[in-house]
């Protein structure tokens, strides 16, 4: 089944990675966003079934993208998981204290990505 | 040159025989003497000289004996003036003079002259001289001045070189020299010099002139040599007083410069002197610190909330006599802790213990670097995942071939490129894990667990990667339990079975082993492959320590496995080592104690949770006991349990925050001990809560004496409350701020302050908290942990950051169960954690009053409670 996936990420080749391994391993459909404000308005018109956030971004950071996304009616309901380099368990508890689906960790394989993200979210 | 005095004795008549009476020498001898030569000429006198016996009769014999007698005084009443000069203890430069005139005077001689010798140029040196009063002895001695003469040089010279005194009759035999033609042309006829030793080394030649041919006689040699030896002690002690003196002076200004505080400790445990710099670093002056006892100087200072107990290691080593170092918390004198590393030493002289040396500094600058490091890894690390992840994702998609067909060489090159990034991301993983490790900033979880499940689980996750090398992974069914932090036995687990696995031949079988032990449990992995050097057997746990360095590249291993693994082992104070097997390949041995102590060898000091006060929990209840324990653990005390009175009253002479006393009537009760806490300390204000269940009459009578009771059956929130109120100060309106983003929930918690008590501000940001913060001190911070412009663990981070602020008393909240860790980067002063759904206003209040409590210093505490506490 093919699903609609927002990729919010200031690194371009990190977004063309993902989105590639998105659209060619799973055949998903991918948007692609480079800032917390750009993701927040494509998540608005667009209505992805997920959106896959990076964490270190400049003017709004991953979790503040996520918290705005959280508390507008028209993105609450979409499926966030943070895609993050930070490793340290310090910062993996503090995100998963956000209350974000999954997190996942670069660097990713892109030919499971897809698959890891259908299992967070249960996408058969 | 002998011929004339040879005869006459170096020493005293040691006895002179008169039928069978003895009489000493002296005066008294002088008499005898002269008896005998008037009215007894016709008896033979025998003289003991040296030997010698000398025959004389008759006035002759009265004559020489006379001359002997008189000599002799003149030489003992010389030699008590030079022992008198010398007894002085005035300057040896001083001494000498007087002394030289004393020899000369008493002599008759004109001059006397002192050289020193100056070994390592082989020179003499002219140092000091006495002259008799006239313009020929002074022009002598002007000429002298200044002047050095080499070995066997003149008379000094020739008596250093010889190493004996020598005695010229007449001047004008020496050869021709300017020292001797000066002495010459003074009117000198004859000198005569000696050397002056310290020990068998000569250090000086004594040099004397007279104007008339006098000629070598024993006795005038007998007083200079008595004086030059007197002399030489003299020289020998001045020696030994000035290198003492030099010795002193350089420990002073070596004690003086150091930046390390040392003190000096006595018999007793006191403090017996302190270095400029141990004042310094205590801000307190030194002669302040002298007669402390160790633990006090550097706990002494200490506000009540950080008192440490019994168990304190520098009060132990002290006590105990023992070395004792590390890395604690000390006190300067306004209360104020810094980190520091010490040493206390003690001092054994012939094996007995004679005091100790304590040197301690201040380590705050490397825990500023060490975090500076913690972030520099942290952001790296994050910098480096980046653009590996671009990478790592673009050959990915390339050489899977999804994106389109590669031809087979691009394949391999791509093939290379992946398994290259992917090690990169093992190294920073790896590099990333070891520091976190050894930091200890993530301790270890302790928990019982089943090592043979653990092992099963290891070897489950390793299967793929050895079934892809055809290994085979075998391991026995022991179940042992032990107390362990289970992710990191897996971790050590995993590396050492995928090194086996890589170093292991196809086809070969890697098991591991099981083996319980009297106090631990000895974990095996054994394999078959290659085997490790006996030299390297230590050395692979090294960082970047591979038996062989292409290692690495071949197969894809950081260098850093077995390192993190030794630090695990090391934390669960357990061992690890490697053995070559009899055949083939080696096995890796890892003993675990079923029980471990468990040692943050590096953990930061300030990581340790403050506590609010040492809470003593005296009560034979042992079922209540661990329960009350548990309750105010949580919130922060520090409890000492006590069961029995002597072990109450020893927890009281230590020191407290407050007491709780069970007094269920029980073997011991809270009642009886009442009074005995009164006795042994009737100054302590140490706050007493009774726990009660009954007797209401009798607490009557000790209402006075009590801060409070709690009744059991115990109530968490009612005992808190209590404890607080028997810590608050009156008349004290405490500034809080509130630093909440929900205007609303700002004002609900506000609220929960009583107005009387509280001034409360708020703050919703951190900008605002910040500014809040600088311009009007509080006493407390209420932090919500989310707020919009940076969380609240920023805001800690700064405040730690100001001098000022560091040590505020601080309330977190937030929506979720805060973890340990992050706990710990939210510690400033006091710090308690609350959850925003479950709190409620007694318990913010009892909280809070606790906290502003503690984080004062004792002194001013009792101060402000005078009629509260055991009068």
């Amino acid at each position: 089944m093919t699903r609609r996936i927002l990729i919010i990420d200031d690194e371009e080749d990190i977004r063309e990675v993902a989105g590639l391994s998105l659209e060619t391993v799973a055949d998903w459909e991918v948007i692609l966003a480079s800032s917390g404000a750009q993701g927040i308005s494509q998540a608005i018109a667009q209505q992805p079934d997920a959106i896959l956030l990076d964490v270190m971004m400049p003017v709004m950071d991953g979790p503040a993208t996520f918290r705005e996304l959280r508390s507008n009616p028209a993105t609450a309901h979409i499926p966030v998981l943070l895609l993050t380099a930070k490793v340290q368990s310090t910062d993996q508890r503090r995100f998963a204290d956000l209350g974000v689906e999954a997190i996942l960790f670069k660097p990713f394989d892109p030919l499971t990505l897809s698959t890891q993200i259908s299992n967070v979210l249960g996408w058969s | 040159m002998h011929e004339q005095t040879t005869a006459i004795a170096e020493q005293p008549a040691r006895r002179v025989r008169n039928g069978s009476s003895f009489v000493s020498p002296a005066l008294t001898g002088l008499a005898l003497a002269l008896a005998l030569g008037v009215f007894a000429p016709r008896l033979v006198v025998n003289f003991h000289y040296d030997g010698l016996l000398i025959f004389a009769s008759g006035a002759a014999a009265a004559v020489l004996v006379l001359r002997l007698m008189v000599q002799r005084e003149h030489r003992q009443a010389l030699q008590r003036e030079v022992s008198q000069i010398v007894g002085e203890d005035s300057s040896p430069e001083v001494a000498i003079t007087r002394i030289l005139e004393a020899l000369c005077v008493s002599h008759g001689w004109d001059a006397a002259l002192e050289w020193k010798v100056v070994a390592d140029e082989n020179r003499l040196e002219f140092r000091s001289a006495w002259g008799a009063p006239g313009e020929r002895m002074q022009s002598l001695i002007k000429e002298s001045t200044g002047l050095t003469l080499s070995g066997g040089d003149n008379l000094p010279g020739q008596v250093w070189l010889e190493d004996r005194p020598v005695w010229i009759n007449d001047l004008n035999s020496m050869p021709a020299s300017p020292h001797t033609q000066s002495a010459l042309s003074h009117g000198m006829v004859s000198g005569w010099a000696v050397p002056v030793r310290v020990g068998n080394k000569v250090v000086a030649v004594l040099e004397f002139y007279c104007h008339s041919g006098i000629r070598e006689n024993r006795e005038s040699l007998a007083a200079v040599e008595a004086a030059a030896a007197s002399l030489g002690q003299m020289r020998a002690r001045s020696h030994e007083q000035g290198r003492a003196e030099e010795l002193y002076r350089r420990q002073e200004i070596l004690l003086d410069s150091v930046a390390d505080g040392i003190c000096g400790v006595d018999l007793h445990g006191t403090v017996s002197f302190a270095n400029p710099a141990a004042a310094r670093l205590l801000a307190a002056p030194a002669s302040t610190l002298v007669g402390k006892p160790v633990h006090e100087l550097l706990h002494g200072f200490a506000p009540s909330v950080s008192e440490c107990g019994v168990d304190c290691p520098l009060r132990q080593s002290n006590e105990d006599q023992m070395a004792a170092s590390g890395e604690d918390t000390i006190y300067r004198s306004d209360g104020s802790a810094f980190p520091a590393e010490y040493a206390l030493t003690p001092i054994l002289d012939h094996g007995r213990f004679s005091g100790a040396v304590l040197s301690f500094r201040d380590i705050s600058q490397r825990f500023a670097l060490d975090r500076l490091k913690d972030e520099f890894i942290s952001t790296v690390s994050h910098e480096l995942r980046t653009p590996l992840t671009s990478i790592r994702g673009a050959l990915g998609l390339l050489s899977s071939g999804i994106l389109g067909d590669v031809s087979d060489k691009a394949t391999n090159l791509l093939r290379i490129a992946l398994n290259n990034s992917d090690r990169l991301v093992r190294l920073i993983n790896d590099v990333l894990d070891l520091e976190r490790i050894q930091s200890g900033r993530e301790p270890l979880v302790f928990r019982p667990v089943q090592l043979g499940d653990i092992v099963r689980q290891a070897i489950d996750g390793m299967a793929p990667v050895a079934e892809a090398a055809g290994v085979q992974l075998a391991h026995d069914t022991t179940q042992v339990e032990i107390a362990a932090d289970p992710d990191r036995l897996i971790q050590i687990l995993t590396n050492l079975l995928s090194n086996a696995v890589k170093f292991s031949p196809p086809g070969s079988t890697i098991s591991v082993m099981l083996r319980p032990g009297v106090t631990g449990v000895t974990l095996s992995v054994v394999d078959h492959g290659r085997g490790i050097p006996a030299d390297k057997l230590e050395a692979i746990f090294g960082r970047f320590q591979q038996v062989d360095a292409s290692d690495s590249r071949q197969k894809g291993g950081s260098g850093l496995g077995l390192a993190i693994c030794r630090t695990i082992v090391l934390q669960h104070s357990g061992r690890i080592w490697a053995e070559r097997n009899a055949d083939r390949g080696s096995t890796f041995r890892v003993f675990l104690p079923y029980q471990p102590t468990p040692v943050e060898a590096s953990a930061p000091l300030f990581d340790h949770e403050p506590g609010h006060g040492t809470v003593l929990l005296a009560s034979a209840n042992a079922s209540l006991r661990p329960q009350i324990a548990a309750q105010l653990n949580r919130r922060g005390y520090r409890v000492v349990e006590s069961a029995s009175m002597q072990q109450t009253l020893a927890a009281v002479r230590e020191g407290l925050g407050a007491i709780l006393l069970d007094t269920s009537p029980n073997e011991m009760n809270g009642w009886e001990i009442l009074p005995h806490i009164c006795r042994l300390k009737p100054k302590n204000r140490t706050p007493v809560v009774l726990l009660s269940v009954e007797n209401r009459q009798k607490s009557e009578k000790h209402a006075a004496n009590t801060e409070t009771r709690a009744a059991k059956p115990l109530n968490e929130d009612a005992l808190l409350s209590e404890l607080a109120g028997a810590l608050r100060e009156p008349d004290e309106r405490a500034r809080v701020l509130v630093i909440e983003d929900d205007i609303d929930l700002a004002r609900v918690v506000g609220d929960l302050f009583p107005p009387e008590s509280f001034a409360v501000q708020s703050a919703r940001s951190l900008e605002q908290a910040q500014s809040s913060c600088l311009s009007s001190q509080p006493d407390l911070l209420v932090l919500n942990i989310g707020l919009p412009d940076g969380d609240g663990f920023n805001l800690v981070d700064w405040l730690r950051q100001q001098e000022e602020l560091a040590r505020l008393p601080l309330a977190v909240y937030s929506g979720r169960d805060l973890s340990t860790a992050e706990r710990r980067q939210l510690f400033l002063g006091p710090t308690d954690f609350l959850t925003k759904v479950r709190i409620q206003p007694q318990q913010l209040e009892a909280l809070v009053l606790t906290m502003l409590r503690s984080s004062r210093p004792m002194e001013e505490a009792v101060r402000l409670e005078p009629s509260v506490g055991i009068p």
